[in-house]
C-alpha cells in the first residue's frame, strides 16, 4: 500500500516548497509608524483667557471646580513642551482631545466640537473626583496629563 | 562453545590489526549506564556485554557496515547500523528505552558519537522522557525552571525565557533541531517564545566550544529543543505520540497528536496541537489578562536516497496571550498581543566517501514573524514584522592527524524588521555572516575540544536620522570574534575534572541601537544608544563531573568578566507623555561570577535523593553595584521512590531573598515551595500509557519570581494540579 503513496509524496514535497515560497509575501503589512505630539504638561484657561489649572509632569497643586446640574465655563486646554513653554495644541485631523473621569458619578464632561481641545464640566453629584486630559492619535493616547482634582458641590 | 567464542578475538588478534569500536549504553530516560548489556553484530560472532559503567568495547579484524544487536532483558531490543570507518577511534553512545516505561522515536540518538564533553553535558543538561514529561509547562522556560543554573525572565505566564547564570535576552540562544527560532523574545520581556514545549522529545542546554557552531554568545549558551521536525530516520512502524494536559491554576488544557509514517525512502511527519489557558490563580487572587491560547502545526517529510538524506517541513505557530496590568507605570487593563510564525525549513545530508570527510549537512529556513499589541479597546499599539532568511552549511570531518572530529562551516542570516504603530524605532536591515571551526582531540586521559568563530554584522535603518534625539541613528558595521576552549581530565571513566575558557561576543540588537518611544507591552520607555559597540568579555569556568553507579554529582564554579556589556536600565525617570518609566540601553562594565552544583544518590535500589544549587552574583565593575534581573541563590531537594511502571516523589524549591539590585529595581523576599509528583506507565503491546500527576505549591504559598516584570502586583501561581497524559503508539 505505501508504495502506491511515494509518488503523490513527492508531490506534497514539490507543492509544500512552491507554496511556502510563493506565500510569503507581503500580505499582512505592518501599519506606519505615527507622529506624535511631544508635551510634559497641560494648562487649562478659563473663558476670559485666565490660567485656571497647570500640570507638569503630571504634578498639580490646581483645582477645578464643578457644579451639580450647571453646565461650567468653556475652557480651553493648552500643552507645556520640553523647555516648559506654552504651546497650542496640535491641528491635525487625526488628533484629538480626549478626557478620562475617574469616578463618572459625580462628574460628566462635553464638548461643543467633539474632540475639539476644550470642554465643559457639569457635576452630577457632590463630592471630588479627578480627570485626566490625553491627546488622542487615531484612537490611542500620544500624551497623558495626569491627574486633575475636580470638585463638585452644589 | 563458549571457550570458542573466548579464543576466537584472540584468533582473530592474531590475523588482523584490531578495530576496536567502544562506547557506552545509558538508559535513555535517566541517562544511567546499563550494566549487562549484550551487544552482538547480527550475522557474525561478535559480541560483548557492558561492564557496570555502561562502557563497552567490540573488537573486529576490518573495517566494513555491521549491525548490531542491543538487548537487555529490562528494554527494548534496538538494532544499529554501524560504519566502522566513520566511528572509529570514536565513544559511542547507545541509549535504551525502558521495557515498561516509554517509546520515544529514537533510541539511538542522531548525536551517537559524542565526546566526553557530550557525554557530561547529556548528563547534567538534558531533560527528556519521562522527566520531561513531569516538567513540561506552559512555555519553554516554565519546562526548565528547576534545572541548574536556571531560571526565568516572565511578564505572565505566556512571555517567558530561560536564563543562564544571570545572563538572558539573546545571550542564550534558543534553537529548534538546531536552528535558530525566529522572534522577538529576546528583545523585551513582554515578548514570548515561539515554541510550544509539549511536543518535544527532548530538551538540551549546550555551553562550551560547540555552542560557537550557533552563536558567537559562549558565556549564555543555547537551549536546543529536539523534535525532529524534518524526521531523520525511516521507522519500520507508523510511530505517533497523543498527549492531553490539563492543569488547574489556569483551567488550562492542551491536546497534542504526532505522527510518523514511513513510506520508504520517504518519512512523513505530522504534529498538530492546541492550547487554552484563562487568567491564572494565585494564593492572593486572580491575575488579570494572563490568558493565552496557542495553536500550531507541522508537516515535514524526508528523502532517504543513496547519498544521504533531503528533508523540508513547514510550521505554522499562533499565540495570543495578555500581558496584565494595574501597576504603575502600566495599562489598567493590560495589553493584548497577538502573533504568529510560519516558518519554511530544508535541511540536506550529504555523506561523503570519504576517511576523513564524514558528511555535509546544509540548511536554509525563511520565517515571516508578525506581532501585534493592543491596548484595552482594541486598538493597535505597536506592531513587529520580522522576514528572515537564514542558512548554514557544515562539513564534519574526523581524523585529520591528532584531531578526532570537528565542523567548519559557514552560515548567514538576513533579516527585515518592520515597526509600527505607537512605536518609534526605524525599520531596519540586519545581514550577518558567519564562519566557524570546531574540533575535537584526545591526548590519553585528556580530552580537548576548541571552537573559533568570526562574524560580520551590518545593522541599517531604512532612514538614517543623523540628528534623532538618541543621537546619529545610522548603518553600523560590527566585526566580532569568539573563541572557547575546554580540556578535561578525566581520572577514571566516571570521574572528570575541567575547565572551560571563552571569548565572547555579541553585537547589540535593533531595538538596543535604535529605539526611542514607548513601548506599549514592555511598560517601559525604551531609550536606544546608536553609538553602541559591541557586546565582549572572558569567561572561566572550572568542573568536576562524577557518575557512580549509585551517586551522581556536578559542581561548576564560573567567573564571566564582560569588559563591555549592554543592558537596557531603569533610569528612575519617567516620560511625562506617557508616564512610563524610562529604560536607556548603555554599555557598562560587568562582572558575573557565581557556582552550581547537582548531586543525587540512590539507595535501598529504588530511593533517590538529589539536591541542586544555582548562585549567581552580577556587578557593575566600576561603580561596584549590583545589575538587575539577576536571580537569588535557588535550588532544590527531592526524594523520589521509582519502580519500572511507577514513580512518586516529593521537592521543594528554595529561592533566598535577593537584596543585590539596581538602583531602581525592587528587591525580592525568599521563599520555599512544596511540590510532588505521581507517575505511572502501563505497556499494553504496541501501545504505551504514560501518566503524569503533579502538584505544585501544595501549600498554597505566597511567592514572587526575581526576574517576573509584573511580580509588583500579583505572585506567582498557587495550588495547582496538572495531569499529563501520553500514548505512545508504534503500529
Amino acid at each position: 500500500m505505501f508504495t502506491i503513496l511515494k509518488k503523490p509524496v513527492l508531490v506534497l514535497f514539490i507543492s509544500l516548497f512552491v507554496f511556502v515560497f510563493t506565500s510569503c509575501g507581503d500580505d499582512d503589512p505592518v501599519t506606519p509608524q505615527e507622529e506624535h505630539f511631544e508635551a510634559i504638561g497641560t494648562v487649562v484657561y478659563d473663558a476670559t483667557g485666565a490660567e485656571v489649572v497647570r500640570i507638569l509632569r503630571g504634578v498639580t497643586s490646581d483645582t477645578l471646580f464643578a457644579k451639580v446640574g450647571i453646565l461650567s465655563d468653556h475652557y480651553n486646554v493648552k500643552f507645556l513642551d520640553e523647555d516648559e513653554k506654552v504651546v497650542n495644541p496640535p491641528t491635525d485631523d487625526e488628533t484629538t482631545m480626549g478626557i478620562d473621569i475617574t469616578d463618572t458619578n459625580l462628574l460628566a464632561f462635553e464638548q461643543d466640537e467633539l474632540g475639539a481641545f476644550e470642554f465643559h464640566l457639569e457635576g452630577k453629584a457632590v463630592g471630588i473626583t479627578t480627570i485626566e486630559i490625553k491627546i488622542l492619535h487615531n484612537g490611542h493616547s500620544d500624551y497623558r496629563s495626569g491627574l486633575i482634582p475636580v470638585k463638585i458641590d452644589n | 562453545m563458549v571457550f570458542l567464542l573466548f579464543l576466537l578475538p584472540t584468533f582473530l588478534l592474531g590475523q588482523h590489526p584490531d578495530i576496536h569500536l567502544s562506547g557506552i549504553v545509558l538508559d535513555g530516560e535517566t541517562n544511567r549506564p546499563i550494566e549487562n548489556v549484550n551487544i552482538r553484530t547480527t550475522g557474525e560472532d561478535i559480541f560483548t556485554t557492558t561492564k557496570a559503567d555502561g562502557s563497552f568495547d567490540l573488537i573486529f579484524s576490518e573495517l566494513g557496515i555491521y549491525q548490531l544487536k542491543i538487548t537487555h532483558v529490562a528494554y527494548k531490543e534496538e538494532l544499529k547500523t554501524i560504519d566502522l570507518e566513520k566511528v572509529n577511534h570514536q565513544q559511542l553512545i547507545l541509549y535504551l528505552i525502558p521495557k515498561a516505561i516509554d517509546m520515544a522515536p529514537v533510541i539511538v540518538s542522531g548525536q551517537n558519537i559524542m565526546s566526553k564533553f557530550d557525554e557530561i553535558y547529556e548528563s547534567s543538561n538534558v531533560l527528556r522522557g519521562k522527566e520531561l514529561q513531569r516538567e513540561l509547562g506552559l512555555s519553554l522556560a516554565a519546562t526548565l525552571k528547576n534545572e541548574t543554573g536556571l531560571a526565568i525572565r516572565s511578564m505572565g505566564p505566556a512571555p517567558a525565557r530561560p536564563v543562564i547564570r544571570g545572563l538572558g535576552g539573546d545571550r542564550v540562544l534558543i534553537t529548534e533541531d538546531g536552528n535558530k527560532t525566529v522572534d522577538l523574545s529576546a528583545t523585551s520581556p513582554d515578548h514570548a517564545v515561539t515554541i510550544e514545549p509539549f511536543g518535544v522529545n527532548k530538551i538540551e542546554v549546550l555551553r562550551g566550544p560547540k555552542v560557537l557552531i550557533h552563536t558567537p554568545t559562549t558565556l549564555g549558551g543555547v537551549v536546543n529543543v529536539v523534535r525532529d521536525e524534518i524526521p531523520i530516520e525511516v521507522h519500520d512502524k507508523i510511530y505517533g505520540v497523543f498527549g492531553t494536559y490539563g492543569e488547574s491554576a489556569n483551567n488550562g488544557y492542551l491536546g497534542s497528536l504526532i505522527t510518523e509514517v514511513p513510506l520508504k525512502p520517504f518519512a512523513l511527519r505530522l504534529e498538530g496541537s492546541r492550547r487554552k489557558t484563562e487568567n491564572l490563580n494565585t494564593p492572593v487572587g486572580k491575575l488579570d489578562n494572563s490568558y493565552s491560547q496557542n495553536y500550531n502545526w507541522s508537516l515535514g517529510g524526508s528523502y532517504f536516497p543513496a547519498f544521504g538524506m533531503v528533508g523540508i517541513s513547514y510550521r505554522d505557530f499562533n499565540l495570543d496571550y495578555g500581558i496584565p496590568g494595574g501597576f504603575i507605570g502600566a495599562h489598567p487593563n493590560g495589553v493584548d498581543i497577538e502573533m504568529y510564525k510560519r516558518q519554511f525549513n530544508t535541511k540536506v545530508f550529504i555523506d561523503l566517501p570519504s576517511k576523513s570527510f564524514d558528511n555535509i549537512e546544509a540548511h536554509f529556513s525563511t520565517a515571516v514573524y508578525r506581532h501585534k499589541e493592543f491596548e484595552s479597546g482594541g486598538l493597535i499599539g505597536s506592531e513587529f514584522k520580522i522576514r528572515s532568511y537564514l542558512g548554514y552549511i557544515n562539513l564534519n570531518y574526523k581524523g585529520f592527524g591528532f584531531l578526532s572530529n570537528g565542523t567548519f562551516g559557514l552560515s548567514s542570516e538576513y533579516r527585515d524588521f518592520d515597526i509600527g504603530g505607537f512605536v518609534f524605532t526605524p525599520q531596519s536591515y540586519s545581514f550577518n555572516f558567519s564562519t566557524y571551526v570546531y574540533e575535537s582531540f584526545n591526548y590519553n586521559n585528556f580530552s580537548f575540544e576548541f571552537g573559533a568563530r568570526y562574524n560580520f554584522d551590518k545593522i541599517s535603518p531604512d532612514t538614517p536620522k543623523p540628528d534623532a534625539k538618541i543621537g546619529n541613528i545610522q548603518e553600523r558595521d560590527y566585526h566580532t570574534y569568539s573563541l572557547s576552549l575546554s580540556a578535561l581530565y578525566s581520572f577514571t571513566n566516571i570521574v572528570h575534572f575541567g575547565i572551560n575558557l571563552n571569548k565572547s561576543s555579541r553585537v547589540p540588537t535593533i531595538e538596543e541601537l535604535f529605539s526611542e518611544g514607548p513601548h506599549l507591552a514592555a511598560y517601559s520607555y525604551e531609550i536606544g544608544n546608536p553609538q553602541l559597540e559591541d557586546e565582549r568579555g572572558w569567561g572561566m569556568e572550572f568542573f568536576v563531573f562524577h557518575n557512580f553507579s549509585d551517586l551522581y554529582f556536578h559542581l561548576n564554579v564560573f567567573r564571566n568578566d564582560l569588559g563591555y556589556y549592554i543592558i537596557p536600565r531603569n533610569t528612575g525617570e519617567t516620560n511625562f507623555a506617557t508616564f512610563l518609566p524610562i529604560y536607556q540601553t548603555e554599555g557598562v562594565a560587568a562582572l558575573f561570577y557565581g557556582v552550581e552544583g547537582q548531586v543525587s544518590y540512590r539507595f535501598w535500589n529504588h530511593f533517590k535523593i538529589g539536591f541542586t544549587l544555582s548562585y549567581t552574583r552580577g556587578k557593575i565593575k566600576d561603580s561596584d553595584k549590583s545589575l538587575p534581573q539577576i536571580p537569588p541563590l535557588k535550588g532544590n531537594v527531592e526524594i523520589s521512590y521509582s519502580t519500572d511502571q511507577w514513580s512518586i516523589g516529593i521537592n521543594s524549591e528554595l529561592a533566598a531573598s535577593q537584596n543585590d539590585v539596581d538602583e531602581f529595581e525592587e528587591p525580592t523576599v525568599g521563599f520555599a515551595v512544596l511540590n510532588s509528583y505521581f507517575q505511572y506507565s502501563l505497556n499494553a503491546g504496541d501501545l504505551i500509557h504514560n501518566f503524569s500527576l503533579s502538584v505544585d505549591n501544595i501549600l498554597n504559598k505566597e511567592y514572587r519570581n526575581h526576574l517576573s516584570r509584573v511580580k509588583s502586583i500579583l505572585p506567582e501561581a498557587g495550588r495547582n494540579f496538572r495531569l499529563t497524559y501520553k500514548l505512545y503508539f508504534h503500529i
